[in-house]
Order: structure tokens, then sequence, then C-alpha cells
């Protein structure tokens, strides 16, 4: 595909505001190049080269993004992401044989996350913006490390302490009032999106974020409703197959595993139309309401749009055995960017840098955070 | 002449410029409103990032100030001034044979890794664990289990006596740890038996019952199926697979984990599950292999061990009807806790010819 010049539409102006919208130049197919050889190469490496796959993989999204006649970039230290890497295995395998060896150690572990996961999930944010630019300037995080404890501990109390629990033999009460607390996640994921999205900073400019925790208890809600009508829906139709079929299948005990089959389905099916929907009505809530001085964002992202791409995505690459997936991971990017716009009234030339060293070493955080406990992706 | 936009890096404002390559030298100038660039930078302090097809070619310099060429024949003009070659890398994501390569030998790494490089390493690993730990093991085991599963037994003395004195008869000189059995009863698993890692060997009523056909005492062939039984599991116990087969189940999962993570969701999850199940069968083939030799050591006819497979399978097939497939039964009995005991029975029938 040729290389257009400077694809993004010249600024349509009325005097005073540009709007501006990202294009995405990449392609499936170039990406999907890119990262089978990159998979391979961290096979081989037993790990170890998915550090510099990352880099690569960063590069690829962000300099293909382009805003305005300028791309993004990324800017991370493969050695850095690596020695984040070791320490976040280092991290997972204490955590998964805590409670093998003893309470005692078990609890030490535990005790030990709580005290430091928080510090290194906002070193993860810190390494992440600090690392990413646009024109020159740098991103950053400015948010504190009293609010990044704030924020993170009643999540990780979710995560942490139903094996504590259990490792104590702990009354069915505490788990019961645990369960309550998982009522409270949407407000918690309010949270966490806030304390990301109050903080960032381009140059010297410092976001805005007016976006109260509690509004995340309606895309909750209806994406709970939208999996009960898929359950519904599901669950009528496998009725009537085993209504048809009943004399095929005397056996109850059969019976009631088809049932448990069923169930894993409606699982699945959960996850094929209740998450794209709740990802695609909290991205757009999330930075709908995030702006800077003299710059608003905008996104409109289809939650019906979404929810198709994302269900093709998903079946295409279980039916390739995965080699589908970097095609899917760009369609998603692509559709993403072109429901968002920035409008500005004074356009970017004035954005100041801030001037300090731009290759600091966060990490560690960055390790950890990108591994697996928490989707720091945004 | 190559027309590309600068950014100083100290504010947004894009300059267009022009560049010239010469003598180990780039030349940037340009002239916007209130601005001139004129600029001279060594090439050696220049870095060319990695070119992708239609994302600008970007040139970083050292005082953090960047250089974006985004027409294609500025672009192509750009990387011949600058002799750029593509590294090994490069070449290899650029053409559908290297990728093709790659599919190829990741499917060939993941098999060796599967059939020799996880089996090795947890031999390893496994020799490395003091017995202690194993014995710790199993006490934790057996304490999660009468917590939630089982209740004290209800046989009759005579069977167990019966039973205690197979597992006499049948314990090897060689044995790695001094055994004892376990009585337990629970209504959720059916006939089973089940060793622990500090030599305990679990054995459920229900097993007694259908070993002895609900008889107060057992015949002599019936004791001798049980002890086929023990055997099994004392092949378990002498290989240490309960220890290895969780020591490759930590690989597989790190394994696939570190290798996919930032490329799989949810799909990793399954080739980790077959794999392991692979693994176990194995480990119960090398068991009934152990069994056989065992029997036949300590002088009991080493059928005993297919009678008694056989056996739990016409007791399955009467509760479910035979035309469920093993995998998907409910129940938590013998036969399909223990996989693929068919082509078991296939393998030792070879053996006693």
């Amino acid at each position: 595909m040729p290389a257009a010049v400077v694809a993004s539409p010249s600024p349509s102006s009325s005097a005073e505001r540009h709007e501006y919208r990202p294009v995405f130049t990449g392609s499936g197919r170039e990406y999907f190049r890119i990262w089978i050889v990159n998979l391979c190469l961290s096979m081989v490496s037993l790990g170890a080269y998915t550090a510099w796959a990352k880099v690569r993989r960063m590069q690829y999204f962000y300099r293909n993004t382009q805003l305005a006649g300028a791309v993004f970039d990324f800017h991370g230290e493969p050695l850095t992401i690596f020695k984040g890497r070791l320490l976040a295995v280092v991290l997972l395998l204490l955590y998964h044989y805590a409670f093998g060896f003893s309470k005692i150690f078990g609890i030490v572990v535990v005790v030990f996350l709580l005290g430091f996961l928080p510090w290194m999930l906002r070193g993860a944010l810190r390494f992440s913006l600090r690392n990413s630019s646009y024109r020159g300037l740098r991103f950053d995080f400015s948010g504190g490390v009293l609010d990044a404890y704030l924020t993170y501990w009643p999540v990780l109390m979710l995560f942490l302490l139903p094996p504590v629990l259990l490792a104590i033999d702990a009354n069915d009460i505490w788990l019961a009032w645990l369960g309550l607390f998982y009522f409270a996640w949407p407000w918690m994921h309010g949270r966490l999106r806030a304390y990301q999205h109050r903080h960032l900073r381009y140059g010297t400019a410092d976001s805005r974020y007016t976006l109260a925790p509690k509004r995340f208890f309606r895309p909750y809600f209806y994406a709970l409703l939208l999996g009960f009508a898929a359950i519904l829906v599901g669950g009528i139709i496998t009725g009537l197959v085993l209504v048809s079929s009943r004399d095929l299948l005397g056996d109850t005990q059969l019976q009631a595993l088809l049932a448990m089959c069923a169930a894993l389905l409606f699982a699945y099916l959960i996850y094929l139309f209740s998450i794209p929907y709740l990802q695609a009505r909290i991205f757009n809530m999330a930075w709908n309401h995030t702006d800077f001085a003299h710059l608003k964002i905008y996104s409109e992202l289809p939650a019906p749009g979404y929810i198709a791409l994302l269900a093709k995505n998903t079946i295409l690459t279980i039916f390739t055995l995965g080699l589908y997936r970097p095609f899917g991971v760009v369609h998603a990017w692509r559709y993403r960017l072109r429901h968002m716009r920035i409008e500005t009234s004074t356009g970017f030339a004035h954005w100041q840098g801030s001037g300090k060293a731009s290759n600091l070493a966060q990490a560690a955080g960055e390790g950890v955070a990108d591994a697996h406990i928490i989707d720091l992706s945004w | 002449m190559i027309a590309a936009h600068y950014f100083d890096g100290k504010n947004g404002q894009m300059h267009p410029v022009q560049l010239v390559l010469a003598h180990g030298k780039l030349h940037l100038h340009g002239t916007t409103i209130g601005s001139t660039i004129d600029k001279h930078v060594l090439l050696h302090q220049v870095q060319l990032a990695e070119p992708f097809a239609n994302a600008p070619c970007v040139l970083n310099m050292a005082d953090g100030s960047r250089c974006e060429i985004a027409a294609s024949q500025d672009k192509r003009a750009l990387l011949q001034a600058l002799q750029y070659h593509p590294g090994k890398i490069e070449k290899l994501q650029q053409h559908w044979q290297g990728a093709l390569a790659a599919v190829v030998l990741m499917v060939a790494l993941l098999f060796a890794a599967k059939q020799f490089g996880v089996p090795w390493l947890a031999e390893l690993i496994a020799q490395q664990v003091p017995l202690s730990l194993e014995q710790k093991l199993g006490q934790e085991e057996l304490k999660a289990l009468d917590k939630h599963l089982f209740e004290p037994s209800r046989a009759s003395t005579q069977l167990q006596q019966d039973a205690q004195q197979m597992l006499a008869k049948v314990t090897p000189k060689e044995s790695r740890m001094p055994l004892r059995l376990v009585f337990r009863k629970s209504t959720l698993v059916g006939p089973n038996a089940f060793a622990l890692p500090d030599g305990s060997i679990l054995i459920t009523d229900a097993m007694l019952d259908f070993i002895s056909q609900k008889q107060p005492a057992m015949t002599a062939n019936q004791r001798e199926m049980l002890a086929a039984v023990l055997a099994h599991e004392i092949g378990h116990l002498q290989a240490r697979h309960s220890l290895k087969s969780t020591i490759a189940a930590s690989l597989f999962a790190a394994v696939s984990w570190s290798m996919l993570g930032d490329f799989s969701s949810i799909a990793a999850a399954a080739p980790t599950l077959l794999l392991e199940m692979e693994f176990s069968r194995e480990m119960e083939t090398a068991a009934d292999d152990y069994a056989w030799g065992l029997l036949q050591q300590q002088g009991i006819p080493p059928q005993r061990l297919i009678e008694v497979f056989l056996l739990l399978e016409k007791l399955d097939n009467r509760k479910v009807g035979s035309k469920v497939p093993h995998w998907m039964r409910s129940s938590a009995d013998y036969l399909s806790t223990h996989p693929a005991y068919r082509e078991r029975v296939g393998h030792l029938e070879q053996r006693r010819q």
C-alpha cells in the first residue's frame, strides 16, 4: 500500500477550533510478519526476547498512529523492560507458591505484595508514559504515592485476601463479607481509571478528569443485563435441544453433563458480549472526561460495532489456532482510533516540553504491571 | 534534498525542513513563520528508528529533537543516503518465508519442549526436593482431603486387615519410604485409590466393597486384585509422580505464559491442559509397568491388574451406560481419574504374551 503523504486531513477550522482525527497507517499483514517472527524469537529465548518484542510492538503501533501530521513514538529500553519482567516472574512464583510452604510464609508474601505493588504499579504508569512521546514531547504521570496506595489497595485486597482467608481457615462469614465487596468492584474500577487519567501530563500540561467513580456502575449494570440476555437465549436453545433429544439420552447423568457444557458455553457468551460492551463504554466515558487546557478529547466508540468486531476477532483467532490474533489487534486499534477525535483551539505548536531527563528507569514497576496482574493499557 | 518535519523537543511546533546528508553530517534547514532552522548534526549521533512500511521514518537526535520523514520517495532517499541495511530480524519480518519458517520452528520447539524438555527438567528439579518436603506435602494434602471430601472409614476390620496384609505382601524392599494404608469413606468419590507423597495410600470404602463384591472377606483372587491396585500406586510413589506432575504443571504454565504472554489470552490455557494430560498418561503407563514387575517379583499373578481394570469398567458401564465416553462421566471413580486405561490394558496384555 503506497504511503500517503500526511494522511490525516488538514484541520477543519471554524476560526478558533481545530479538529483532528487520528489515523492508523499500519496493516494486519505487515504486523503479522512482525508478530510471528517476534513470537518465534520469544519462544526460542524462553521468554527473554519478549522485552524486545514489546518495544517493537509499541513502536509499531505508536509510529503508525498519525495525528495532525505527526506520529507518536515509544522510547522504552528493552533491557530495562527485561529486568522488570524477571522481577515480575519472581513475584509471580512467590504468589503462586506462597501458601504451599507454610501459612506464615504465605501471609508474609501477601503483606509484601500489598506493601509494594501499589508503588510498583505507579512506577509502571510513569515508565509507560515517560517513554511515550508525540511531536518530540514526552508524556508523564504525576500521580502521587499515597494516592496509589489508596487507589490500588481495595483492588489488591479483592485479589489477595481470598487465598489468605482460605489458608487460615477463616469462617465462611468472612468469605461472605468479602463477597459483598465484589459488588463494589465497578466503583473501584472507576477509581483506578480516575487515578490514571487525572494525572496525565503532556510536556508541561496537566490533564483534567471529571468523571466520578460511581458512574461506572451503569455500564457494569447494562453489561450484566446483556450477559443475562445472552444466557437466556442460550438457555432457551439448550432447553429445546435437551427436550427434543430426551429419548436418545435417557440418562440423567448425561443430561447433567450437557448442562455443565451449556454453562461453559454461557460463560463464553458473556465473554463475547458483555466484556466488549463494557470495554467500549468505559473507554468512551474515561476519554470523554479527560482533557487538557485548550484540548478536548472525544471518543465515540459504538458498542454494537465494537462487540461485533471483538467477537469476530475471537472466533477467527480460535479457528486459526491463534494466527489471526495480530490481524485482530490491528483492527481493534484502528477501530478505536477511527472513533476518536481531538479538538484544540490553539493547535500543537505552543505545547512546552518539560525538559526532564527522558530515560528514567521505572523498570521494576513496568515489568510487574505488564506481566499479568493489572492491565494498564489505555 | 529530503523533505522532513522537525521537532526540537522543547515545544510541539512542527518545522518543515529539508535534509541534506553529506560527509558524515546531517544538515537540516527550513524556514517557517517566525523561525529558521539551520542545524548540523554528526551522522553517528543520529539514530534511525526501525523503519515500518507506512509509518514515517524517524531520526532521533542526541539532544532529544527528532525528524519525521513521511513521503515514500523521501523515505527511500533517506534510507539510501544512510546506507541502511535491514538487520537479520528486520529481514525476516519483511519476507513471508521468514514468517513461515518461524511458525514451523515454533511448532517443532513446542513439541520438543513437551516431549523432552519438560519431563527432563521436572526430573531434575524433583531430584532436588528433599524427602521431608514430600512428607509435609502429603500430610497437608490428607488434611485438606479430610476437611472437604472424606469421612472416617466404615469398612469392616476384616477387610482392612485383608488390605494391610496385601500391602505388606507387595511392599518392595527398595521402597523409598515407609508405606501405610489410609482408609476413608466418601459418597462423592466412587471406588478409588491413590497415593499421597508421604507414602500413604488412600483407599475408599467403595473400593474395598467393590473388590470384595460386598462380601465380609476377600477371596484369594480378590486379594490379589487389591494387591495389583496397591502395586500400581506404589509405582507412582517410587517414581515421585505426584511431585513431578506438580513441577511439570508449573513448568508448562511458566513456559506457555512467558512465551505467549504478549501474544495470547485464554487460548494459551488449552494446550497447557492437553500437555498435562499427556504427561500424566505416560506416568500411568509407567506405574502399570512397575506394578507388573513388582507383582511378578512378589509372586502374585500380574494379570490381576488387567482383571481389576476390566471389572471397574463393567461397574462403570452399568451405572452410566457404555455409550458415554469415559471423560464425560461425572463420577470420580478410579477409571475416570486414570486416563486412557483401555490403552494401558492393551499395553499390559502385550506384556503378558
